[in-house]
């Protein structure tokens, strides 16, 4: 056995972090890529002439929305004035937001595309540049020109301070989080341009993909914004709007920028301690951040050392656990489901049936990024590797037999802390059987997927079509039966219409034992002529 | 020494690159020679540490570049056959980023990038905008870039293709000095003459299978077991032949415009000897020369004209 001495002890635990920290640093500090790019990217008129054409439209926004909201119509009530400032406020600051949302996907979404298409990638690639200094890079040199723009309309927007609509602690506090929630905008958008040859397909992907991320955001950015909007006008006018509380239930909303103007300065409250939105929203837009310049990284032509899918797996579980825990804040506003001796059987059955929509919920987010987990194939040159189908102990490695230990621990670990917080916050017990049924039924949805994944894969030899090909048919099978009974989400529907919620539970438990059956005999199915076609390839 | 272990690159059903194996010594300049397709960019880019082999690896002084590609990184200077300039920096610029991200210090970083505009004659265009450079600077420029840190290993794919006889001229007189710098240079070329200078290493590649490498002399020797001599005698072409075909050193005789070829099998000394039983017979030699292979001869004797 090595004993380590009290030196090497002292090492462990003080120059590891240490050498973390001064990596982290290295990234940034004495990064060449940065100061070049910035050079390049001021260096020209064009730039200027950007920065132009962006205070101009925002100068135009700040009159008309002043003509309109505050100027035009006669004051009723001295309530009135705040209510019409409050207005402009916010009609300024989503504007700026909508901009700063358009350019933030464009300034990276070339980055790495560009060189490509210049054919400078290969002349950056053989430098002894780490992947992700060359990530950094181009991400801050970027984002650097986005927080420029934002400095730059910090004088327009001031129109809000004087007119007194707004605190300086206001727009700080605002222009902070829209700067976060930016940032993980601006990875994925590199993350796009590392996936694709041409900046216009590159492009389109990033957008495509915000696009999804907002609206993914959006339900509980919707409801924080009516909370806020709400609770401040309400105030305000010392309406009963005015008694909600002004605290951030969902923070996961603030990862959507056009919420940051009404929950920029609410503070949050997660186990029971207040944190500030905006922290909130810096942490996990970083941990965002790094997770979609670890996919980039893996996506770099050249050779690397490192296990770069298992660090996105890993980091994948991370920040799923987060998302799920930070659900503590709409926890913490619910009332204590105890009623005397034991809660009512209602709630428990409205419980159950809340966790049950919550693992759906859960299952039909990882089954898209299954066809990513499940699929091999030949990619750039490096042929497939199906090492087989189930093994545990390589799940944080690339390799397709470690697909389906990953796909169902990510489900049962995202499923187990939801589950475990609620009924700690709420010390309620759910009906086991029915939940355990869903979320069994659940898992074995997602097996299919993955063996659908494998049947691709068996099919074709490109990677890319065998994802798309998968993508395509879990899109198909989730979605177009139109939540008919041919819909793998069917049983969760029937939860949903089926009133009242004991009779949903029956319900619920009766359809997953049908589609369940179907399920299980068609992953059979799917793996067994996936099997046979991976032989008959390898006899050919 | 840079040591080629058994590289292979398989795309699909294809294989670019197979079972690749040759040595090379500092000072080597290397010619890999084939046709369009044959597999050379594809084993450039695997030593570049660009693509990963699908099987076999290369060691460079010790540097395996499979598992150490960022170890192997800093010896290896790479000038791809097709290649982009960034635009909207001056000359000194572009080489003081890449200075930077091979890590040369600051302090050294100045005279670094002086030695090689000197080097690569640009020194007068240091304050130019990359983009307004002929294609010949510009290719001279990435060259520059290319020894910036001082690399031991040198990878110049096509580095001649698209300038003008003058450039041209230019490349190969730099690259002889790059040679006589005692770095290891491997140039890829379909354009056989630009090579045949100073080249002392050859390598031919077709359909990805490396048909021959090694000395350019050695395989000249192996390639053309006997000499063509050709002779021209003023007292008549028909005369010449028939005494040429009785000595026993000459294994065939034709007459070709005046002159006689003949294939001499035989060493430099009994070459001189013929030369002087011939002037002793009372041959008026007016012109006795030996035709010599040159690359272009050696590649069609060696390849089939096929692609991978």
């Amino acid at each position: 056995m090595v004993t380590l001495t009290v030196g090497q002890r002292l090492k462990t635990f003080t120059v590891k972090p240490f050498r973390w920290l001064l990596n982290a640093m290295t990234l940034v500090i004495g990064n060449p890529i940065i100061s070049r790019e910035m050079k390049v990217r001021m260096r020209f008129a064009r730039a200027f002439w950007l920065q132009g054409a962006y205070l101009l439209f925002l100068i135009s926004i700040v009159s008309l929305a002043y003509q309109f909201i505050v100027a035009l119509q006669p004051l009723r009530h001295p309530a009135d004035l705040q209510q019409r400032l409050q207005g402009f406020y916010y009609t300024l600051l989503y504007s700026l937001v909508a901009i700063v949302v358009l350019i933030a996907p464009a300034l990276t979404a070339s980055a790495l595309s560009f060189e490509r298409e210049r054919r400078t990638l290969d002349l950056l690639l053989t430098t002894p540049l780490r992947p992700m200094q060359i990530l950094v890079g181009k991400l801050l040199a970027s984002y650097a020109f986005l927080l420029l723009l934002l400095v730059l309309s910090m004088p327009i927007v001031t129109v809000c301070i004087i007119m007194g609509g707004a605190t300086v602690a206001d727009l700080l506090a605002t222009f902070g989080m829209v700067a976060f929630s930016t940032l993980h905008l601006c990875a994925f958008a590199l993350y796009c341009s590392a996936c694709n040859r041409s900046s216009g397909a590159a492009t389109f992907w990033a957008y495509l993909g915000v696009a999804g991320m907002l609206m993914l955001t959006f339900p509980l950015t919707i409801s924080e914004i009516a909370l806020g909007v709400g609770g401040a006008i309400g105030g305000a006018i010392g309406g009963p709007m005015g008694m909600v509380s002004p605290q951030v239930v969902v923070p996961l909303a603030s990862l959507h920028p056009f919420a940051a103007p009404v929950i920029k300065a609410m503070p949050t409250e997660l186990f029971g301690v207040k944190i500030p939105c905006w922290l909130f929203c810096g942490a996990f837009s970083l941990l965002l951040t790094r997770f979609w310049l670890t996919a980039a990284a893996a996506r770099l032509p050249a050779i690397y050392r490192g296990n770069p899918v298992g660090s996105i797996r890993r980091q994948a579980l991370l920040l799923s656990v987060l998302a799920v825990l930070s659900f503590d804040a709409f926890l913490g506003t619910m009332p204590v489901m105890v009623g005397p001796p034991a809660p009512p059987a209602g709630a428990r059955h409205d419980l159950t049936l809340g966790f049950l929509m919550a693992v759906g919920f859960d299952a039909a987010f990882i089954a898209f990024f299954v066809p990513w987990i499940a699929t091999f194939g030949e990619h750039e040159g490096r042929p497939p590797a199906n090492d087989g189908w189930f093994r545990p102990l390589r799940m944080f490695q690339p390799s397709a037999s470690g697909a389906l230990p990953f796909t169902l621990s990510w489900f049962a670990i995202t499923c187990a802390t939801g589950i475990a917080l609620s009924v700690w916050r709420l010390k309620t017990q759910p009906f086991w059987t029915e939940l355990l049924i869903g979320i069994g039924y659940s898992a074995s949805v997602l097996t299919f997927f993955w063996s659908m994944g494998r049947f691709w894969s068996a099919s074709v030899r490109q990677l890319t079509l065998a994802r798309w090909l998968t993508l395509g048919t879990t899109v198909l099978l989730l979605v177009l039966p139109g939540f008919s009974k041919w819909s793998l989400v069917y049983p969760f529907v029937k939860l949903v219409d089926t009133f009242p919620p004991a009779d949903a539970l029956k319900d619920f438990t009766q359809q997953v034992s049908v589609h369940g059956s179907v399920v299980g005999v068609l992953t059979l199915l799917l793996f067994l002529l996936s099997h046979t076609l991976r032989g008959a390839r390898i006899r050919r | 020494m840079l040591e080629v272990k058994g590289l292979r690159k398989e795309f699909g059903q294809l294989a670019a690159v197979k079972d690749l194996r040759f040595i090379l010594a500092p000072g080597d300049i290397f010619g890999y020679i084939g046709p369009n397709g044959a597999g050379k960019t594809t084993t450039l880019r695997m030593l570049a540490t660009l693509l990963e082999p699908t099987a076999g690896t290369a060691v460079i002084n010790g540097v395996d570049i499979v598992k150490q590609p960022e170890a192997a990184r800093p010896l290896i200077g790479f000038m791809p056959d097709f290649f982009g300039l960034y635009e909207g920096i001056t000359v000194w610029e572009y080489l003081a980023f890449f200075s930077e991200a091979y890590g040369i210090s600051r302090r050294e970083r100045r005279q670094v990038i002086e030695n090689v505009l000197e080097l690569t004659d640009l020194t007068v265009k240091r304050d130019a905008y990359v983009e307004t450079l002929s294609r010949g600077m510009q290719q001279r420029l990435c060259l520059a870039k290319t020894l910036l840190h001082d690399p031991l290993l040198l990878l110049l794919d096509e580095p001649a293709s698209g300038l003008d006889p003058r450039a041209r001229a230019e490349l190969k007189e730099l690259l002889k000095e790059i040679g006589a710098m005692g770095k290891i240079v491997i140039v890829s070329s379909h354009i056989l003459p630009e090579l045949s200078d100073f080249c002392n290493k050859i390598g031919i590649i077709e359909k990805g299978d490396l048909l021959l490498w090694g000395d350019v002399d050695d395989i000249l020797r192996q390639l053309q077991p006997s000499r063509l001599l050709s002779i021209r005698c003023l007292d008549g072409a028909e005369r010449l032949a028939q005494w040429l075909s009785r000595q026993p050193e000459v294994a065939s005789v034709q007459i070709a415009n005046s002159k006689v070829e003949a294939q001499f099998i035989g060493d430099d000394e009994s070459q001189a000897q013929l030369l002087r039983r011939l002037i002793t017979e009372g041959f008026k030699v007016a012109t006795f020369s030996e035709t010599t292979m040159d690359l272009e001869d050696v590649f069609l004797r060696v390849t089939k004209g096929e692609v991978a």
